[in-house]
């Protein structure tokens, strides 16, 4: 079953790592993501004053042109993921305000579409015996710690993602890729958010406290699907590691580029050059990409 | 500044909510910017509670707050502080009445006008813009010819079709 895939402005430009690596994931899976033909900006933070529709109009729209394509949207980015998951949810709800909404952009959201998440996708889709039975490179003695972050579990009531304190399926994903997941006390704290656009020091803590806690309980790597969370947890580092010296920096992966190691995709230079802590001398100390590709 | 500047319906609104507070501190406790404002979430909401609505109108705390979620979900009677935090910030931001973390207020109204002019958001002329306006001019320099580099920033941006549609919810 195909559905309309959703990438988000910042996955065609910044993250092309997170978008390709899952598109060329989904087509090994024989579940390819077709892109939406005519998508918005999800206007990148979900406005929590409900009573204002006008906050919420653009997401609106992309929804409306996603439910003539299909019944499901899939979404990548997670904060893409939680403005138009949190939005498809008031307008479920809210009869009077599918009425305002028709009325102000002639356009009737008729036909409610269910926003899922790339994870959720693969899991209910494809299935994670099925993307096992895909693996085709040992990634085994990767030990990864997979941070969630806030925007793909809170509100729980509303995301319904996973459990907003205790998630797994983030677990069970890198368990189907066959790579060690390693559990950490901040998985599913702030990175930091936007505040990187003012107070650095607040980034640091945060970042400091998630990379921290994960290295002591073994991990060697960090993964996640939000691209805000990985600018932040990748970017801040070095400022980390000069005020502190004992600070190890540690590698960030999309949580797509993972599967494509395992799916034995070639994942080009580019990609790899989009990281910061470069993931390279520490993939290929592990066996995992042969020194001379570097 | 004068008490109750905040419309009837909003203050009412806050009121109510706040009844069910009982200072447990949870909210708190779990908040990941709480050591970066001026009145943590259990302050800020007490103080609301004691009509000083004026002064946290003012306050870092509704810039700082990253919305995360994390004190809704772990309050025990599910106040919804981000939306509180929300309506004040709406409200200031309108009138202009804080200058507070002025580089944040910028980059919100920066974000807005890129997507009014393309639809999407063109990171390079956004950020480009927003370093112009917050006059942290020079700030992070290096890290944009970095990027740039590394071919994270794109630099035409991309369009949509049926722009106007997207001007018209501006209105």
């Amino acid at each position: 079953m195909q559905y309309p895939y959703f990438p988000g402005c910042t996955l065609t430009n910044k993250a092309k790592g997170l978008n390709d690596m899952a598109k060329a994931g989904a087509d090994i899976l024989g579940a390819p993501l077709k892109e939406l033909e005519n998508w918005y900006c999800c206007q990148a933070n979900f406005s929590s004053v409900t009573d204002n529709l006008m906050n919420h109009l653009a997401p609106v729209r992309t929804l409306i042109a996603a439910a003539k394509e299909g019944q499901k949207l899939v979404v990548l980015c997670s904060t893409c993921y939680y403005v138009l998951k949190r939005v498809s949810a008031i307008m479920a709800r809210d009869e009077e305000k599918r009425k305002v909404v028709y009325e102000f952009l002639e356009e009737e959201y008729t036909k409610p579409v269910e926003v899922v998440h790339f994870l959720e996708y693969v899991r209910d889709e494809v299935g994670f015996d099925k993307l096992k039975e895909n693996v085709k490179m040992d990634i085994s003695v990767l030990a990864i710690a997979p941070y969630y972050g806030c925007q793909l579990l809170r509100p729980s009531k509303e995301l319904a993602f996973d459990d907003p304190f205790e998630p797994s399926i983030f677990e069970e994903f890198l368990g189907a890729l066959g790579c060690e997941s390693v559990d950490s006390p901040f998985k599913t704290e702030c990175c930091g958010s936007f505040l990187t656009t003012f107070s650095e020091k607040g980034v640091e803590d945060c970042v400091d406290r998630v990379l921290t806690y994960a290295g002591k309980n073994g991990a060697e790597a960090v993964t996640t699907s939000c691209p805000l969370c990985n600018f932040n947890l990748d970017w801040a580092q070095k400022e980390i590691k000069n005020k502190n010296e004992k600070f190890n920096n540690m590698p960030v992966f999309y949580l797509t580029e993972l599967m494509a190691l395992a799916l034995g995709i070639e994942v080009p230079v580019e990609v790899w050059d989009e990281h910061v802590v470069d993931p390279r001398p520490f993939l290929a100390e592990k066996g995992i990409v042969k020194r001379t590709a570097l | 500044m004068n008490e109750s500047i905040l419309p009837q319906e909003i203050k009412q609104e806050i009121k109510e909510t706040l009844k069910k507070c009982y200072a447990c501190g949870k909210c708190t406790s779990g908040c990941p910017m709480a050591a970066e404002m001026d009145f943590p979430p259990r302050e800020f909401l007490k103080m609301l509670a004691l009509g000083k609505e004026s002064d946290m109108l003012s306050s870092k705390t509704i810039w700082v707050c990253s919305s995360c979620q994390t004190c809704y979900s772990r309050c025990p009677f599910e106040i919804n502080i981000p939306e509180i935090i929300d309506r004040l910030k709406a409200y200031v931001y309108k009138r202009k009445l804080s200058n507070k973390e002025k580089p944040t207020q910028v980059l919100h109204k920066v974000f807005l006008d890129n997507i009014k002019r393309f639809g999407r958001i063109h990171e390079a002329g956004f950020i480009g813009e927003w370093k112009l306006f917050s006059g942290k001019w020079f700030s992070d320099l290096f890290l944009g010819a970095k990027m740039f580099f590394k071919g994270k920033l794109a630099i035409f941006p991309e369009k949509i079709k049926k722009i106007e549609e997207v001007r018209k919810l501006f209105k």
